[in-house]
């Protein structure tokens, strides 16, 4: 059995998870910013996911050929939040409308905070795979 | 020519362990598709072929042992463990992650244990080639 194959579906795992805490990030960084490069404020990313299929390279049809039918999963697409953005009544701004109010992001904190602790959990439960599918590898040698 | 000496016990080990380590695949593939929309877990589980097949031994285990016949069961079957037979749709539709922790730990264990008791068998085996404990 191919151990370096497995091995790839967790890392794909935890790509794409810290993909995902990059974005948090991404979208926390600009949680005030009125002025995006599209212009008006920032709108928050989404990432989405979807499950990888075997790609046609060398090393993944050889795997395909010793058993191997998964290839984890990968970052399909960056999508713009569409929601509508929050506005704040500061009369002073530069970027006020007429009638006074600043259109900020539509960013959550909360909501954010709970992705990031979702991407780092399951990190971790990659980290785990990964550690467990090395373990089965070293006592394989030890027969 | 190994699986030989180890008789029919070790031919049925050493498809258990192949089968083991494909099911690690799979619970790695769910773990990394926790967050994936639409995903549906996938479960190996080939316990119940592996006791159809000992079973069909009958009680004369020893004489099939490395008989060709055997080995052509053996075979067929990790054809078809190869070939995705025995991989099913999760019952439930999204993926349990603490669950799948737990099939994660229980399948090591179980790879260990089968490496554990084949060594223990090639141990046996060396003290009977060399007419002294080893």
């Amino acid at each position: 059995m191919d151990y370096f194959s497995a091995m790839d579906i967790s890392a794909s795992g935890m790509t794409t998870q810290r993909f995902r805490l990059d974005t948090v990030a991404l979208n926390m960084a600009n949680a005030s910013t009125t002025r995006s490069i599209n212009g008006g404020p920032y709108r928050r990313q989404q990432v989405i996911l979807g499950e990888r299929a075997m790609q046609p390279t060398f090393n993944q049809m050889l795997a395909r050929e010793q058993g191997l039918r998964y290839a984890g999963v990968e970052v399909v697409q960056i999508q713009e939040d569409d929601s509508p953005p929050r506005l704040v009544l500061e009369p002073g701004h530069p970027d006020a409308d007429a009638r006074g109010f600043v259109r900020y992001p539509n960013i959550n904190p909360v909501g954010e905070m709970v992705i990031l602790l979702e991407a780092v959990r399951l990190y971790e439960a990659n980290v785990r795979a990964l550690n467990a599918g090395k373990e089965m590898a070293l006592r394989a040698l030890q027969i | 020519m190994i699986e030989n000496l180890g008789g029919v016990t070790s031919q049925v080990a050493w498809l258990a362990l192949d089968a083991l380590s494909l099911r690690h695949q799979v619970i790695s593939h769910n773990i990394a598709n926790a967050e994936t929309p639409g995903f549906v877990p996938k479960r190996l589980e080939f316990s119940q072929q592996l006791h159809t097949l000992v079973n069909s031994l009958g009680g004369g285990a020893a004489a099939l042992a490395g008989t060709p016949g055997f080995t052509h069961e053996i075979d067929r079957m990790r054809e078809e463990l190869r070939a995705g037979a025995f991989t099913n749709a999760h019952t439930d539709q999204v993926v349990e992650i603490d669950m799948e922790m737990v099939d994660l730990t229980a399948n090591v264990l179980q790879y260990r244990s089968i490496i554990e008791a084949q060594s223990k068998r090639g141990d046996l085996l060396r003290m009977a080639i060399r007419e002294r404990s080893v």
